[in-house]
């Protein structure tokens, strides 16, 4: 048997031989080698972007829209990666040799200066608040007027507000998000000089229970508008907004989905207009070291789904659109918390 | 900045009810003899089974059922690591809770179309009051009347204060440590659920931010008796909620200052009651001899 089985395996060899020796296939054409994929890594605080809500889950949606769906990109997400290890971590993503390596939090600028120089075959892109650079070549960056920003969402909240009092409830104390909630005050203020705007730091961007017990002070005294520019945080804002039957404004991507009977729309920052022109860029090899400032006019107000009437809705728009467009004119106030 | 107000007492009874749950399950496994330091896992698991039982079944109950669940489950797991292995049981502690983050983050991604979503269901109220923060305040009395005024409360102090003189009695000391964990547990899960079912109606990865650990630290300031650790929840709540209504109040002064108030207070409490004696062998492993 067990030389059978040899013999029958030598047969199989010498016919495949032959036929692979034989003539009669026509060469094949020579097919270019397929073009070199372009490799992004993104650097995630956050452990899971895509439903954290706000800022995250903007920033998580243009990319995956721009570099993924739209260019077909290998992208690589290190999610959830703490401040303190950011260094680490980049540093052995540009030793894999990514092409693109995106901080899509202002918090890791000491990666982004600390990496950029060692590597200068990787870019390396800042799409958050910054108003420098790394002392490198291949570095940019998205950034946004937070002051802009801001008077878009309190203009908007005066707007929606019944009894002029409205609300923000955010993490820490950060420089931006002090020069964001200045713009708010004042934005609001350029649509009701006697609006009243509380506001809270939680000392926390993602506790929940903190988020919603900060909201409760101000829907206690009155507010029935608020804002949470925050991270998963923001949860607990909408929580509470939404049991005391108030509205939420959502903030930097659409976060309807978060808290669907409160929030009244979001002012969102255009991510995919962002990433499409680092795509662009990248590829027509015009990408330069340089800080893109956007503004309010690289942010859009999102779907409202009803939850104003057409009226209101109209309203908000038209005030939104007079804010980007100079007709309304907010001075730069920064004040103190 | 009101603070006597009604919405500032509910405000701390929302921030104090998690705690007191917490901290009564960490009490009863110290008096049986078993450091409860995988409290901050056990609420997390609760806290995430809470909201899958209310998302899945749309009911407030069938949530508080599967975080029951879940911390018999849990007892069960910590009283195998804890009481027959038997292992260190703060290094096993932390281990579990490392460990109980990463398998909640998971569940709770293959299940985030419903776990992410906001709860539409509160569970109700009774004079204005949360049930969650009845049902803790009526445990906090029961335990007190079982561990001080009961026989099987004398075993369970005692295995908790001298486990061989307890085993020399005539006590099961294994079984009673075991017990009390899974109770314990079951403690710490619904804590858990009082959080996410029970006051942000939400779930997020890693929820409970460390407030398995400052039940801890209530415990320790409680002298380990319910009662007084009822009060010490209660003070680390008002604590936050004081923190929250300041800033309201006090502009120009650094947020920062208002975060530390909490803990401040606590740490007040502390050296205020002076230092403090646990159960003589918690934390030390039975072996007969």
């Amino acid at each position: 048997m067990k030389k059978f089985i040899i013999a029958l395996m030598g047969v199989v060899m010498v016919v495949v031989l032959l036929l692979g020796c034989m003539p009669g296939a026509a060469p094949t054409p020579p097919v270019a080698p397929p073009a070199k994929p372009v490799r992004v890594a993104v650097i995630w605080t956050a452990i899971d972007p895509a439903h954290s809500g706000g800022f995250d889950t903007g920033q998580y949606e243009g990319i995956t829209k721009v570099f993924e769906e739209e260019y077909d990109w290998e992208v690589y997400h290190a999610l959830g990666i703490p401040y303190g290890r950011q260094t680490m971590a980049t540093r052995s993503l540009a030793d894999k040799g990514y092409d693109i390596i995106i901080f899509p939090d202002a918090g890791e600028a000491p990666a982004w200066n600390e990496v950029a120089p060692e590597y200068p075959d990787t870019w390396f892109i800042m799409t958050s608040f910054t108003e420098t650079l790394p002392d490198a070549e291949r570095v940019a960056a998205w950034s946004f007027d937070a002051y802009a920003y801001g008077t878009g969402a309190g203009a908007t909240a005066a707007v929606l507000s019944e009894t002029d009092v409205i609300g923000v409830t955010t993490g820490e104390p950060i420089e931006v998000l002090l020069v964001l909630m200045s713009g708010y005050i004042e934005g609001a203020k350029a649509i009701k000089p006697n609006i009243e705007v509380l506001y809270g730091f939680t000392g926390d961007w993602a506790d929940v229970a903190k988020h919603k017990e900060v909201t409760e002070v101000q829907l206690a005294k009155g507010a029935d508008v608020i804002f949470s520019p925050s991270s998963i945080g923001q949860k607990g804002t909408l929580e509470a907004t939404t049991a005391a039957g108030v509205y939420a404004i959502g903030h930097m991507g659409d976060t309807y989905a978060l808290g669907p009977e409160t929030v009244v729309t979001s002012v969102a920052w255009d991510t995919t207009r962002n990433y499409r022109e680092i795509a662009e860029h990248f590829l027509a090899g015009t990408l330069e070291k340089k800080i893109t400032l956007v503004g309010l006019d690289g942010f859009i107000l999102c779907d409202f789904r009803g939850m104003v009437s057409l009226e209101k809705e109209a309203e908000i728009r038209e005030t939104f659109r007079r804010l980007q467009t100079g007709g309304i004119v907010v001075p730069k106030v920064i004040h103190e918390f | 900045m009101e603070i006597a107000t009604a919405d500032f007492l509910l405000a701390m009874l929302r921030c104090a009810t998690p705690l007191i749950f917490a901290a009564l399950g960490v009490l009863l496994a110290e008096r049986a003899g078993v450091i409860h330091v995988s409290v901050e896992g056990t609420m997390l698991a609760g806290a995430l089974a809470g909201v899958l039982g209310v998302a899945y079944w749309g009911n407030v109950w069938m949530g508080v059922l599967l975080s029951i669940v879940v911390g018999i489950v849990t007892g069960l797991i910590l009283a195998g690591m804890y009481i027959y292995l038997p292992g260190e049981q703060i290094i096993m502690g932390f281990m579990f809770n490392f460990v109980t983050i990463g398998i909640t983050s998971v569940i709770y991604r293959l299940t985030v179309e419903k776990a992410a979503v906001m709860l539409t269901i509160t569970p109700p109220t009774f004079f204005n009051l949360p049930s969650f923060t009845l049902v803790a305040f009526v445990l906090a009395g029961v335990m007190w009347w079982f561990l001080f005024r009961t026989g099987p409360g004398l075993k369970i102090r005692a295995t908790g204060e001298d486990a061989l003189v307890a085993h020399a009695a005539g006590v099961n000391v294994a079984r009673v440590r075991a017990l009390n964990l899974i109770i314990a547990a079951v403690l710490s899960s619904v804590g858990g659920a009082s959080l996410s079912v029970g006051w942000v109606r939400n779930f997020i990865e890693n929820i409970t931010f460390g407030r398995g650990y400052i039940a801890l630290a209530a415990v320790y300031c409680g002298r380990w008796n319910p009662l007084i650790v009822l009060a010490i929840c209660l003070v680390f709540g008002a604590g936050e909620a004081l923190a929250f209504r300041a800033q309201a109040g006090l502009v120009g002064i650094n947020p920062y200052y208002l975060f530390m108030v909490p803990y401040a207070l606590t740490i007040l409490v502390i050296a205020l009651a002076g230092k403090g004696r646990g159960p003589a062998d918690a934390g030390k492993p039975f072996i007969r001899r």
